[in-house]
């Protein structure tokens, strides 16, 4: 501890600034990177039947996939997931809350793809 | 008189030498160290303590060829010389090194602590701009907040291991002096 007898008074006091400049700093681009776009789309048969944009889902909302194998999807605020599937793997259920551009659950049996959208 | 002058100069070129081998061995050192954070460049900068010792000692000039001396030598003992990781870090000590001389006479009043930290920002600024140019990618500057959080702790550290190291050479140069009188 001799050796913190040496910082000098300035020294605090410019740390102390830094510290709080590199704090705005971080909470700034950490509030930046949460608006990141989630936009999921569910692909059936090679065509995209739904768009969601899950930042904008205020009360959770349930869609259901009648023809052919029935599915369950649910989407919340920011995030997305198979919550039902009649396939006999249950892969796309088992794969949870998609939450990240790029997540996604599929389902081969039905054909199904349920993706958070990559922005470009 | 001649040889007084030359004296002190093959002792400051004895000193200059230690001096980077020490450096070279600590940019090794560090390049063995796990890193513990998923950053990739966050690191202790312990190479950069020699570099500041050496501004305080020496001057600018003197300063800058220890640090290019220590990323080349030190990047050749890790077997990264010419690589991404190299130019990265030469980039960052030279930086660093110019960035420290300038506050180390403009800012009097800074103690070390200050001035390492400010190193080891500049240091990490440097870093940055080489990588984007390198990988022309200017996103890698969205590590730059995590990587300038790390700088305080690490520049803290530093900033009191010369502290103690300046005090030492100056005592021993001291006694130096005086055995030579």
């Amino acid at each position: 501890m001799k050796a913190l007898r040496d910082i000098k008074k300035a020294d605090l006091f410019f740390v102390l600034v830094l510290g709080m400049i590199i704090a705005i700093i971080w909470l700034w681009s950490s509030s930046h990177e949460s608006k990141q776009e989630l936009v999921a789309e569910i692909i059936r048969n090679g065509q995209v039947i739904r768009k969601i944009d899950l930042n904008k889902v205020e009360t959770p909302e349930y869609v259901t996939l009648e023809d052919g194998i029935k599915m369950t999807i649910l989407a919340e605020k920011g995030r997305i997931r198979v919550l039902h599937s009649d396939c006999p793997n249950k892969i796309c259920v088992k794969a949870g809350w998609l939450t990240e551009p790029g997540d996604a659950a599929v389902c081969i049996p039905s054909d199904t793809i349920v993706i958070i959208d990559v922005p470009d | 008189m001649d040889s007084v002058s030359e004296m002190v100069s093959a002792k400051k070129l004895a000193l200059i030498a230690m001096l980077v081998a020490q450096a070279a061995v600590l940019h090794y050192l560090e390049s063995l160290f796990p890193n513990p954070v998923p950053i990739p460049g966050v690191k202790l900068g312990l190479a950069n303590i020699i570099t500041l010792v050496a501004l305080v000692v020496f001057d600018f000039r003197t300063a800058l060829q220890i640090t290019v001396l220590r990323t080349i030598l030190g990047s050749l003992l890790a077997g990264t010389l010419f690589g991404m990781g190299f130019f990265m870090s030469f980039a960052g000590a030279v930086t660093a090194t110019i960035v420290m001389a300038l506050v180390l006479r403009i800012f009097k009043m800074l103690g070390m602590v200050s001035i390492s930290i400010l190193g080891a920002i500049a240091h990490n600024i440097g870093q940055l701009i080489m990588a984007a140019f390198i990988l022309h990618f200017p996103g890698i500057f969205l590590y730059l907040p995590a990587m300038l959080a790390f700088s305080i702790p690490t520049g803290i550290l530093t900033g009191l291991l010369i502290n103690e190291l300046v005090k030492y050479i100056k005592a021993s140069n001291r006694v130096c002096t005086m055995l030579s009188d």
